[in-house]
């Protein structure tokens, strides 16, 4: 792991900075949303993927997360490093 | 109105006028039934029978009114006439003078000309003529029978001394005083009608006319007496049964006056009946005027913030001020104010009338005014509704953010910090501990999925957050049939609505599940106009009672709250289909 952010306005230093493989987006962020924020990575010279999460279960974001920029989905309380895995695929 | 005691009282005293005037009538009258021919004593017990008649009728039919009464004792003082005819059989000379008394008969008529239909003697000029009627009768008529005895056998009691000449002028002047009375008493009616408004005119009417009629007759036959002395028998009892037709008449004038006042208060109750329709001040005035007859009356309806009485058109209507042939009725409830009616000061003698009106108008007034404390305490309640509605929808989401808040997060820790556990634990040393810990873990899942579920019941998240085609496709993937989202609105509503429009979709498709043993079941939801529609229908059962669940009940109080409707249509075999109907605007 080479960083954390608290908020959405960090991440976004935090990835321009730190130029991540992978990042793991919290939905619910207190400044903005992690699927609009996954938007916005999947824009950005050499995107990192995404895997978002949240405490809430992935049926409650409805259709936008199943469009959402990112390799997947993985609620917290499910949350461990071969789930992540599962997620990005075996050419990680 | 109630048959009051009053009235009761009032038709008894009627009934016993009737019988002991009838029995009066053929007792005073008896001895000259018996000495002279038909065609002259019968008249004479007709005219008294007419004035108790007319005079029970207007006594049992208006008992506030002294007619009756008034034209009964005439009645019963008319008989008094024909005393002297006992005088002449009993050899009483007592009697035979007590025949005079008769003539006051004269003296009540004449009252009652001057004062119908009130008690009262309206000017200075018809009292003076009433006093002038006394003195004629009691005093002038009698003069004449100081000088001269025209009895049989010296019974007049009255008589001084034998002076024919003297008694030829007193009659003379008798005669001149009475005729000159008589024509004042009808100028005064006359002058009274002519200054009458409409309906004191329709009242005084028949009185005037039989007045005239009389005045018309006596002329005639006066005249004709003078013009022809030597008269045929039949020349005689046609001129006198010609009289007594004109003093039939006044009874019956009287009785015809009372009864168009009468016809006129029948009418108060149709008046009700066409305002009940639509009660406002102008058809109150309108439909015053027309049962009244009084096209000058006005109506003010008191406004409380102004402290003071608003005709229609928003006029001040000032309640004193008042000419003197106009009066005013006040309407008040309980000692409160509440309108005011100025009207022609005739209709007070109608003292029914003006309590009948009083009341109608009252209950018009009334019943506009409660028509719009209904109408507005319902908005109220509206309002109340959908503010507590609102209410309980706000703490619901409050409700729902609390537990993803607090107990959520702490079971996602939990969950989180078992799962780290585990991978610790991942080199197999303690089978025993690993397994534990995989239990403990599940535990914690099941729970955070079953607080998720219970949390989402409460009020939806994503509902908020992302508004109803989100929330209906989140219901429709956890259905346990098939469920189509035919149509789904993309944009936002009002959280009431949208909230309504889920928890609709929710209960409907639990009850799908729950009763209808359908295969599969399609939610529609669209803007129609300024409506949300939302329709869900599935192919099961069918036969499904609004009445029988809760679920419904409450979702109709939900969507009411909204003014919107609920429906569902399920024929049994026929599948159901909920469809709502929420505005939008709300």
């Amino acid at each position: 792991m080479i960083g954390e952010a608290a908020d959405a306005a960090s991440a976004v230093c935090a990835v321009r900075d730190l130029n991540p493989q992978v990042i793991l987006l919290d939905i619910g962020l207190p400044d903005g949303d992690g699927i609009t924020l996954a938007e916005h990575f999947a824009g950005v010279a050499d995107p990192p993927d995404v895997v978002l999460t949240s405490s809430r279960d992935a049926g409650e974001f409805g259709p936008r997360l199943r469009s959402a920029c990112a390799r997947g989905f993985v609620a917290k309380d499910a949350l461990s490093g071969p789930a992540i895995l599962t997620l990005l695929g075996p050419n990680t | 109105m109630q048959p009051s005691a009053t009235t009761a009282r009032a038709r008894r005293w009627a009934c016993a006028a009737v019988v002991t005037g009838g029995a009066w009538g053929l007792l005073l009258d008896w001895q000259f039934l018996r000495t002279y021919p038909a065609y002259f004593a019968v008249p004479d017990l007709i005219v008294g029978y007419a004035h108790i008649g007319a005079g029970a009728i207007a006594w049992a039919r208006r008992p506030e009114l002294y007619v009756g009464p008034l034209l009964v004792a005439d009645g019963f003082v008319w008989y008094l006439t024909s005393i002297w005819h006992w005088g002449l059989y009993l050899d009483s000379p007592v009697l035979y003078t007590l025949g005079r008394l008769g003539n006051l008969y004269v003296v009540i008529l004449v009252y009652l000309l001057l004062t119908f239909p009130t008690n009262r003697l309206p000017s200075g000029r018809s009292r003076l003529l009433f006093w002038l009627t006394v003195l004629e009768v009691a005093v002038v008529a009698n003069l004449p029978a100081l000088f001269a005895d025209s009895s049989p056998a010296g019974f007049n009691m009255l008589l001084i001394r034998d002076d024919p000449a003297a008694a030829g002028v007193l009659a003379l002047i008798f005669g001149a005083t009475a005729a000159v009375l008589a024509i004042a008493v009808v100028v005064t009616v006359v002058g009274r009608w002519w200054r009458s408004t409409i309906p004191a005119r329709r009242v005084l009417g028949p009185v005037l006319l039989a007045g005239a009629f009389n005045v018309l007759i006596i002329g005639a036959v006066v005249g004709y007496y003078a013009l022809v002395p030597q008269r045929s028998q039949m020349a005689t009892v046609a001129s006198n049964l010609v009289v007594y037709l004109g003093r039939v008449s006044i009874p019956a004038a009287f009785l015809g006056g009372l009864m168009r006042a009468r016809q006129r208060r029948a009418r108060v109750g149709e008046f009700v009946v066409d305002l009940a329709a639509s009660p406002t001040p102008e058809r109150l005035r309108e439909a015053l005027v027309r049962v009244l007859g009084d096209p000058d009356l006005e109506v003010g309806i008191y406004v409380p913030e102004a402290n003071r009485y608003l005709t229609a058109d928003g006029t001040p209507f000032v309640v004193e001020n008042t000419a003197e042939d106009r009066a005013v009725t006040l309407l008040e409830r309980e000692g409160e104010p509440v309108g005011a009616i100025r009207h022609d000061a005739a209709l007070l003698d109608d003292v029914d009338l003006v309590d009948a009106v009083r009341a109608a108008a009252l209950l018009a007034v009334e019943n506009d005014r409660l028509q719009w404390e209904v109408r507005d305490q319902l908005e109220q309640v509206k309002a109340s509704r959908a503010r507590i509605l609102r209410a309980a929808d706000d703490e619901r989401r409050r409700i729902e953010r609390d537990i993803h808040d607090g107990a959520q997060q702490r079971l996602v820790s939990l969950s989180l910090a078992l799962g780290l556990l585990e991978s610790k634990l991942h080199d197999g040393s303690d089978p025993e501990v690993g397994q534990s810990l995989q239990l403990a873990s599940k535990e914690a899942r099941e729970a955070l999925s079953e607080l998720r579920d219970l949390a989402r019941g409460i009020h939806p998240a994503v509902l908020t957050d992302e508004g109803l085609a989100a929330a209906l496709r989140l219901l429709a993937d956890r259905a346990a049939i098939p469920v189509t989202i035919a149509a789904a609105p993309t944009v936002r509503f009002v959280a009431a609505v949208e909230a309504a429009a889920y928890f609709v979709v929710a209960e409907a498709l639990t009850n799908v599940a729950k009763y209808a043993a359908a295969t599969a079941a399609t939610v529609r939801a669209e803007v129609r106009g300024d409506h949300l529609v939302v329709t869900i229908s599935d192919d099961g059962v069918g036969g499904a009672d609004v009445a029988r669940g809760t679920g419904l009940r409450g979702l109709t109080d939900r969507v009411q709250a909204l003014e919107g409707e609920l429906s569902v249509v399920s024929h049994p075999g026929a599948g159901t289909t909920v469809t709502a109907r929420i505005p939008t605007g709300s």
